[in-house]
């Protein structure tokens, strides 16, 4: 167990720092962008599907939950951490499932999800349009009826954040896809999914390519409207 | 029972005719071209269709050579119809696992931008499906999984118990996989449920769930999986071959949502 530990939270002390400098290395270019960008969190990087693997271990991964607020990661590891760290709305999105892939809102009564059983009523509706270009969340009414809990794997039914070749085993996100969300506490942010290999290159051609390292850029409105622009 | 058993030989041998037909994408001879008013339609019924060939190829490397089939007529359409009216639901995706329905809206299908109006929805019912599935963490407890179990299913749907607007045109596939979509099948895509046994990954469990169909027409359907590997083993394993669609349905003609069909 410690020696989980410690290969989960170096990662994760290497994510703070990066994630406290992002701000700043962003170039002062016009017009000022408010949304945020966090490049390379450290998902569950000690885990795989398969044997073999070196430095992995094969066991299911771990889910990460993030807050668009504070930024603030937490790892759930078992029963205790779930207990402490999932049902509460302080987080909003968490990454779940095959290599931290399945990216899911926080919501009490959608089962299956970190969030069951818990206060949190979050929501997501897939926009496709270019990140910049959603300036306002969907009515009500949309994310009632198209609201979704969480985006994967598509499989080409439009419902999910990145194609995924059982030939090559390499994630693809697409692109000019946008995540309506509505946190855990009912606020309105937009999510674009950028990458899940290190360094967020963009083209990945190696199977071993270090993962799961998540870059993905989000804007939170935190006055309760449902205006999203960034720019 | 007689006419059953002869019904389903018929059906599998006309099925397996069509479907060669529909993979001979190649044969220049192969132009077909749509006799249109010829069509015999099936009285209001129940169905089975046995191994119907899909894509026998298919591996989890990508999407599996698309079968069309028509409820109304009870047989594959070919592929070079698919941007028409003449069919119902398709197989596709890996191993023929996402059953779209023909509907012009249905992104990710091969009849996206064609005349199809058909939709489709998913009946779930968490108390049965109790039975045999961990319904908080979407995973078989029973395997394999009874199959007196698809008989109650299926009987179970009596009328369609929801409004055209509330069927979709989004494809059934894989319960819950890297989605929060119930389907019609589990994908053990790790093994999960069988560590130890490496032939038990990437692995297709059908489950007694029934899928309502509104065709082309406007005529209600509920079809039910049984399996997609050859022979409708219950106990399936990367040694079986997949490809093999074992379904059962029920249509109602006379424009109801009747579906209380023997």
């Amino acid at each position: 167990m410690k020696k989980y530990f410690w290969k989960i939270s170096l990662p994760f002390a290497a994510a703070w720092l990066l994630v406290a400098c992002s701000g700043k290395n962003e170039d002062a270019v016009q017009p000022a962008d408010n949304a945020i960008t966090i490049r390379d969190l450290p998902a569950d990087t000690a885990a795989s599907m398969g044997e073999g693997v070196d430095g992995k271990t094969k066991r299911p991964f771990y889910t990460i939950t993030f807050s668009f607020r504070t930024q603030q990661t937490h790892v759930i590891r078992n029963a205790a951490d779930s207990a402490a760290y999932l049902k509460n709305a302080d987080w909003d999105i968490a990454f779940s499932k095959e290599y931290n892939s399945f990216v899911v809102i926080n919501n009490g009564k959608v089962a299956g999800t970190p969030g069951y059983g818990g206060p949190g009523t979050g929501n997501l509706v897939i926009v496709d349009q270019p990140f910049d270009n959603v300036t306002t969340a969907p009515a009500d009414e949309v994310f009632e009826q198209q609201g979704i809990a969480g985006v994967g794997w598509d499989n080409g039914n439009g419902y999910g954040w990145f194609f995924y070749s059982l030939n090559n085993h390499i994630c693809v996100p697409v692109r000019n896809r946008t995540f309506v969300i509505k946190t855990a506490k009912g606020q309105f942010a937009k999510l674009e999914l950028l990458n899940i290999y290190k360094g967020n290159p963009p083209v990945v051609t190696d199977l071993f390519w270090p993962a799961p390292y998540l870059t993905f850029r989000y804007y939170e409105q935190t006055d309760g409207s449902r205006n999203l622009k960034n720019k | 029972m007689i006419s059953h058993s002869i019904w389903r030989t018929v059906t599998a041998m006309l099925l397996l005719a069509g479907s060669l037909a529909a993979c001979s994408k190649n044969d220049d001879k192969q132009e077909v071209i749509d006799p249109g008013g010829n069509t015999v339609t099936v009285k209001t019924g129940v169905y089975s269709v046995v191994n119907l060939v899909a894509d026998t190829n298919a591996t989890s490397a990508g999407n599996a050579v698309e079968l069309y089939y028509s409820l109304e007529e009870n047989k594959v359409i070919p592929a070079s119809l698919k941007q028409t009216s003449k069919w119902d639901i398709v197989f596709y995706g890996i191993y023929n696992s996402s059953v779209y329905p023909n509907n012009g809206a249905a992104t990710g299908s091969p009849g996206f931008g064609g005349p199809g109006t058909a939709r489709l929805y998913v009946v779930v019912d968490r108390k049965f499906d109790a039975q045999y599935y961990d319904t908080t963490n979407f995973k078989p407890k029973t395997l394999p999984i009874p199959r007196q179990l698809w008989n109650t299913a299926f009987d179970a749907v009596k009328t369609v118990p929801v409004t055209d607007g509330q069927m979709g045109v989004r494809d059934a596939g894989l319960d819950h996989f890297q989605n929060n979509f119930d389907g019609w099948g589990y994908y053990d895509f790790y093994g999960s449920l069988f560590p130890d046994d490496p032939k038990k990954a990437h692995v297709v469990y059908a489950m007694p769930r029934v899928i309502v169909v509104k065709t082309t027409k406007g005529h209600y359907a509920k079809v039910i999986i049984e399996n997609i590997y050859k022979d409708n083993p219950a106990a399936p394993s990367r040694d079986n071959k997949p490809g093999y669609v074992t379904f059962r349905y029920a249509i109602q003609m006379d424009g109801s949502k009747n579906l209380d069909i023997k």
